[in-house]
This record gives structure tokens, sequence and C-alpha cells, in this order.
């Protein structure tokens, strides 16, 4: 396996495995960027999300359906085509970091960030602004004209597109008011209720007018700080922090010359030289999603492993439509300590030789799990070892590791376990517990 | 071997360690008795209210007919104030000078979401702005700089809290020694390690394996000193009463740890929180007593210091289920043999200017931080919380 094509696999998507490459007939980078850019439609939706009422959701149900939904989204990212548009709906959930109290509603806004997950950011902006579970979690819903609220209008500018120092306190303030009335109806969808918004002038970037919500977005979308923040925010995702100043600006000015389209700018940095440096190459930290997801794809598990596949976002720290706030998950280093290293070093052995995940309360899960009629005994993976079992140890490595490690390793851990019954199970398991695969 | 031999020695279990010229250094305690601070956090919000009750405030009884506690069962400390009925061993240290409560702890716009507000108090951040370390974590930044052979903080727990979450240095967790010790000197670890050299580069790579090389180095320390520990068979046996001796185990073995850090669930009291409440401040009171008495027996009470805190406190007026929601001002509590204040540090909150129907808040828990920074560690405060919060001047 070439270490360029891995490279893109694991930034652009969760990492490969030998079928997927051969099925794909993957000889090239370039063959790669050729379906890299494939979007699929994808609806992953709560059961009874039908309900007219989606304010009277049965609350009993909410855990189940949280859970189920979770499920579905692992599932889409561990079996997908579209890697790249899953790769970045994980990416904007991370930015937006909405997280919604009732299932229904984080479904729909994760749908919509898939939607629009490769397009321009603008068309994402303006759909997030309007989607019911920002509304409510970023009290939209409470903002009036008579009593202003300026959380949305505040990490608007702070968190989803200017960057902290790039506006004004009054800015946030007069930005609030073109922002009131915008409510979410029963339904769940998006209303403008006239009687509470504010058709005052307003001052925003010293510039006075009777704007509207829509007009403040268009304004801050045009601000040359969004294209160089989004696009930053982008290069650290799927290239590092260490990319020099003049790649940056070089960058943010062709992302704002196109119209901040996203997809074009990630053709641009994967068809770069620098992102094929080896300083840049297994240089990041995989996020616990990307690690799960990572193992998932290339042993072929699937959702039937429920429980397994839950508590281990639960352990390691991300679980999927639930960041932690509105600022989004930890990055990098922040991931790793003793005992999340032991953790994670340990889920590919969990994963391939069935052993029980060591250090889990499972107490947490009892509700989950009687909701699901889910035995606790179902950690079981059901992971296929099919297309790895003929292969070497170092070919395999190819495939697990972004670089190759050195080769004493390898030859070590063919020694310890070739008299092993399981022996390529534990091979496999051996390279995943090495910490080298906690990179990419 | 077999597999399942095999898997004895693997990732999952121990082998004797190979790891060449490291942990030999004997310690000697009495070289290394500093200060030492242990922080007992109360999870899903404790009812301060509840907890330190004014019992001759009519607001109190209006605003909790059905949970407000008659003055005939609580743990009078002082005139007007007792202490919630499951409590008569901190009522004890109360008497004894052991104990410092400090009221209406908050801080600006409060955040009623268990979560971020856990992590405010955390990470010691204003309530707007996210920080990815906590406040023992940057202690431990600062401290730790140039290297710590031993492990300053130690997490009774699966996984680590954000507060002990350096930008440099994190601390460990540890629920269980064995397992932590089994799985972190694996046969693969020992592998990898010895293919291993030390790199100098600040790069992710050479962080994982300096992680795994601390990692493996604490277990066998942590092991290495417990392996003559007293049993301490007074400790309650539930899940606190077992983080708690561990601690003092740990503390009793010589361990060069300057922080502790234990948890307790169960406080989120929104339907019928009379009995629940006092089923989990029974469980805090024993804990701590038993972990108090051992503290006292091993002569290290004055260089101890107890902080117990919630994420915030409840709503004064109790809600229709017989629980209370979430609300934001609380007490702290401070306990320690070197205390300078005892008592009450500041007046009990005032039930009639509230902050929408919250206790407001007195004291910025900043100020506290301050303190235990400041003066008990005699570390450099101001930059560790990154602003200036006046201390207590308690120690």
């Amino acid at each position: 396996m070439d270490q360029n094509i891995n490279h893109l696999l694991l930034r652009a998507g969760f990492g490969t495995n030998p079928k997927e490459v051969n099925d794909k007939g993957w000889d090239s980078v370039e063959a790669v960027l050729e379906d890299l850019f494939k979007t699929k439609r994808v609806n992953i939706q709560a059961d009874g999300a039908a309900s007219a009422d989606v304010t009277k959701v049965d609350k009993s149900r909410i855990k189940s359906q949280t859970v189920k939904l979770n499920l579905a989204w692992i599932n889409e990212m561990a079996t997908t085509d579209a890697v790249l548009q899953e790769k970045m709906t994980l990416f904007w959930h991370d930015h937006f970091g909405v997280k919604a109290r009732l299932p229904q509603l984080g479904a729909q806004h994760v749908n919509t960030l898939r939607k629009h997950a490769l397009g321009k950011f603008g068309d994402l902006l303006h759909a997030v602004a309007k989607d019911p579970a920002m509304l409510l979690f970023l009290n939209t819903q409470q903002n009036k004209k008579t009593a202003p609220n300026e959380n949305f209008a505040r990490e608007l500018f702070e968190l989803f597109t200017l960057g902290e120092g790039n506006y004004t306190e009054k800015d946030i303030k007069e930005a609030a008011r073109a922002f009131t009335g915008w409510k979410m109806d029963r339904t769940g969808k998006f209303r403008f209720v006239r009687f509470q918004h504010d058709y005052g002038s307003k001052q925003i970037f010293d510039r006075r007018g009777n704007f509207e919500g829509e007009e403040v977005i268009d304004m801050v979308l045009k601000r040359p700080e969004t294209a160089r923040f989004i696009c930053d925010k982008i290069i650290d995702f799927m290239v590092g922090e260490a990319v020099n100043e003049e790649i940056r600006v070089e960058l943010a000015q062709k992302y704002s010359n196109w119209d901040l389209h996203t997809g074009k700018l990630l053709k641009e940095i994967f068809t770069s030289d620098w992102f094929y440096h080896p300083s840049v190459i297994g240089a990041r930290i995989k996020t616990p999603i990307e690690l799960l997801v990572g193992i998932m794809r290339s042993f072929q598990v699937k959702d039937n492993a429920g429980l397994g596949v839950l508590l281990a976002q639960r352990s390691m720290g991300q679980v999927l439509y639930s960041p932690p706030s509105v600022a989004g998950w930890p990055t990098g280093r922040n991931w790793i300590d003793s005992s999340s290293l032991l953790y994670r070093q340990n889920l590919g052995f969990a994963v391939l030789l069935r052993k029980e995940l060591k250090g889990i309360n499972k107490k947490n899960f009892d509700a989950m799990l009687k909701d699901l009629d889910l035995k606790s005994n179902s950690v079981d993976f059901s992971a296929s070892t099919a297309f790895w079992d003929h292969l070497s140890l170092e070919h395999c490595s190819s495939y697990l590791l972004s670089k190759k490690p050195e080769e004493a390793m390898i030859h070590n851990i063919d020694r310890i376990s070739a008299s092993e019954d399981d022996s390529q199970k534990l091979r496999l398991a051996m390279l995943m517990g090495i910490p080298e695969f906690q990179l990419c | 071997m077999k597999r399942r031999e095999f898997l004895k020695t693997s990732a999952l279990a121990s082998t004797a360690l190979m790891i060449p010229g490291f942990m030999n250094a004997q310690f000697d305690p009495l070289n290394v008795v500093g200060k030492r601070l242990i922080v007992l956090q109360l999870s899903g919000g404790n009812d301060g209210l509840n907890t330190v009750v004014p019992y001759k405030n009519d607001l109190y009884y209006q605003n909790r007919p059905v949970l407000g506690l008659s003055k005939s069962k609580l743990n009078v400390v002082s005139d007007g104030v007792g202490f919630h009925p499951a409590l008569k061993e901190m009522a004890k240290m109360f008497e004894n000078g052991d104990l410092l409560t400090i009221n209406g702890v908050g801080y600006p716009d409060p955040n009623r979401s268990h979560f971020r507000s856990m992590d405010i108090w955390h990470s010691a951040s204003d309530s707007d702005k996210y920080l990815q370390s906590g406040w023992l974590g940057r202690f431990m930044d600062h401290t730790c700089a140039a290297g710590c052979d031993n492990p300053m903080a130690i997490e009774i727990d699966q996984s680590l809290g954000l507060a002990l979450k350096g930008e440099q240095q994190k601390a460990l967790a540890i629920q269980n020694i064995r397992q932590f010790s089994r799985m972190s000197k694996s046969k693969l670890n020992q592998l990898a390690l010895s293919h291993h050299q030390h790199e100098h580069d600040h790069n992710n790579h050479a962080y994982l394996y300096k992680t795994l090389r601390q990692t493996v180095n604490a277990s066998d320390y942590i092991e290495d000193k417990m392996s003559r520990v007293p049993q301490m068979n007074h400790f309650p046996v539930n899940q606190l009463g077992k983080q708690l001796k561990t601690i003092a185990q740990m503390i009793a073995a010589g361990l060069d740890t300057s922080v502790y850090y234990a948890s307790i669930t169960g406080f989120d009291t929104h339907v019928n929180q009379l009995q629940a409440h006092e089923r989990q401040l029974k469980q805090v009171d024993a804990a701590l007593s038993a972990l108090v008495k051992s503290l006292k027996e091993q002569h290290v009470w004055n260089d101890t210091l107890i902080m117990v805190f919630s994420e915030f406190g409840r709503r004064v007026k109790e809600n229709g289920s017989r629980g209370t929601d979430h609300g934001s001002g609380n007490q702290v509590f401070l306990l320690s043999g070197g205390l300078k204040q005892q008592g009450f540090y500041n007046a009990m909150p005032d039930l009639s200017k509230l902050q929408d129907g919250d206790i407001a808040m007195q004291m910025d828990f900043r100020r506290i931080y301050a303190s235990i920074l400041k003066d008990w560690f005699n570390s450099p405060d101001e930059l560790i919380l990154g602003g200036k919060f006046n201390s207590l001047n308690i120690f």
C-alpha cells in the first residue's frame, strides 16, 4: 500500500482496508481523489420523527432514540463510500458544537451539516442559523425585540466565522437585534415572528441599515477574516498546525475567491505537495471517533456491535451528537493522558479478540440496554479479518499505520505471536496497540 | 504458548518490567513531605441550601414547604445555622476547627448545564470562555516544567477529568491499581518502549512515547510503594469510601503526590430529593470522616487540605416533584488542620436577594483557587489562573 494514498484516506476519511483498495482500484492518489468528492444523500432520522409536535416528545424514548441515532451515524461513517463528506460532517459538527435536547432536532441538524459539508460555507451557515437545534441551543428562540438575547450573535462572530478580536461588543449587541423573532415552530421548522422582530436601524461593522438576520450573515461571510478563520481551521484539521503563514494566506485568498466553497479548498489541499510531506504524514493524533471508525472500517465492524461502539465513545470522551460545548471537542494532545492512552491501545484487542474493554463502568448503560433490548455481553464487535488473513504483517501495517514502524518492531510482533492459534488477529491487534496507531 | 497464556502476558496482562534503570532511586517520604490537596467533587449539583441550612430564616421554609429541614433534625453549628442531619461528623469537624465553609461561591453569568458549569469550575475560565486545560493541570505545567519524576497528581477514576489536564502535563487517572499496572506494563508496551529511543522532538509521536513511558514508570512506582500499605478497614465499603481509602493509602505509602482527586455522583435531585440527598450526604460524611481520621493518625492533617465543591447549587424554590432544579451559587467546604480561619468565612446567603431565583454569587470560586495556589502551594496563582483573584488569606 502506497503511503501517500493511505495518508490521504486517513485524513480525508477514516482509513481503509485491502478489500476496499482492491475493489475501487485505487492505484494512485489521483484515482482516490476522483472518488473522494462524490457525495451521497443521507438522511438519518430518529424513529417516530414524523411526529407533528416535536416539543411533545415522549421523554422515555429520548435515551433510546439518542442511542439509535448515534449508532446509525457511526455505521454510516464506517461503511459509506462518501468518506470525505462524512469526515467534513464531523468537522462541522465540532465547529458548531450543537447538542440538541431533542434527538429528532439533533438528527435534523447533522443532516443539514452533511448536505452542505463539501459545498459553500455560506449555504451551510445560512441553513444552520435557521436550524431548530441551533435556534434552541443558542437561545435565538428567546431573542425578542423587547428582550434581546446575544448568545447566537456572539458565537456567530467568535466561534463560527470571524474569530475573537475581529468584532466589537457593539457589533454583537446590534447583530442580536437582527436575529430577533427567529423561532422554531412546533413541527420543528423555522418560523419568523414579525411582532418580536426589531425592524429598526442597526450599526454593524461601521455600516448602518435596517439589517435583517440574513443580511448580517451575508455581511460576515464577505469579511476576509471569515475566509481566513474557516480556512485555518480546515487546514489545522486536515493538515496540521505547522502549515506556514505563506500557504495559509494564499489558501484563504483562494477560498475567498471561490466564494468559500469548501470542496474546492479541500481539493487544493489534497493536490498540494506539502500535504504529502514526511513532516505531515502521521503527525496528527486521531480523535476518538477517528480511532473507532478507523478500526470499524478496517475490520467491517457493523453497528450491530451496539454497546461496544457506544461504550468506546463514552470511555474515550467523544460521543456523537453530544459535543461538550459550543466550542466543540478538545483537539490533539488533549485526548491523550495515561489512562486514555491505555484504553485506546487496547481498543484493537477488544474488537478483534472479543475481549471486554477494560476500565468501563457498565452501570451507566443499564438504562440504555433496557431500552435497546441489548444484553451487556453484546460488547462483541463482530469484526472480520477475512481480507487480512493472507497478508504479511508488514503489508498490514502499510494500511493500519500512517508511517512504516521500525523493522525490529514488526519482527518482534511477528515473533511473539507466531505460535498462537489466532496469530493473525493477534498481530493485527498488536499493530493497533503500538503508539503509532494513535497517529494519522 | 497457548493463546490464553499469551493473552495473560500480552497487552492486557503484566510481567516484570524491562525498562532499564529508571525507578530504582529509593524514596524517603520524610524528605518530600509538602502540602497536599485532596479535591472531592460532588457531581450533579449539590443542594447547598439543604446542606447548610438557615433554620431561623422564614424565607427558607416558604420556598421549601416540602423539602425544608426542621431545626430539631439538624446538626446545629451556630446560631441559626445547621448542617444537614446526615452530616454529623462534618458538624463535629466544624466544632473542632477542622472545617471552613465559604458561602455563595460561584461565577458571574452562571451556566446551568452540568457539563458546561463543571468545565468552568475545572478550567477556571470565565463563563463565556472555553479552555482546554484545567486549573490543576496548569499548576502541574508550572511545577513540573523541568520534569517531575513521580506522578504529581492522581485522580481516582477510570478517566481523567479536565481539572487535571494541563497544556503539557496530565495527571494519572487510576481506579484499580492492579488493572492499571497490568495494562501499562503489557508485553507490547515493553516492546514498543524498548524499540523507541528517547526523542528530543516535540512532535506528537514523541509525546505519545513520553506519555507511555511516564505511565509505565508511574505504575511501577505506585505498585512498589503500595505493596506495603496498611489495610485501613475503617473506610466505608462503597464507591466513595474506596476512593478516599485509596488516597489515604497512597499518602500513607509515601507517594510523592501533591494533588488527589475523587468524585461522587448522584446529586442531581430533581425528584424526591429528601431520601436521595440524605443518602448521598451520608456517604460523603462517612467517607470524609474516615479520611480525616486516617490523615490525623498519619500526622499529616496540618499539611493536607480537602476541598469539597459541586458544579452549582440548586434553585431556592423547590419544584413540583419534591425536588429542586439547577441553580447557581453554592457553598465550598475546606477541611484541614492548617486552616487559619475556621467556621464560616462569610455570611449565609441572603434569601431575600436572589438572582433569577438562585442564591447570588458572594464569592468567585477562583478566589479559592488563588488562595490554594498562592498561600497553600506557594505558586504563581495569577499565571496559572490567567488573572488576578484576591486570596482569602486563610492558610
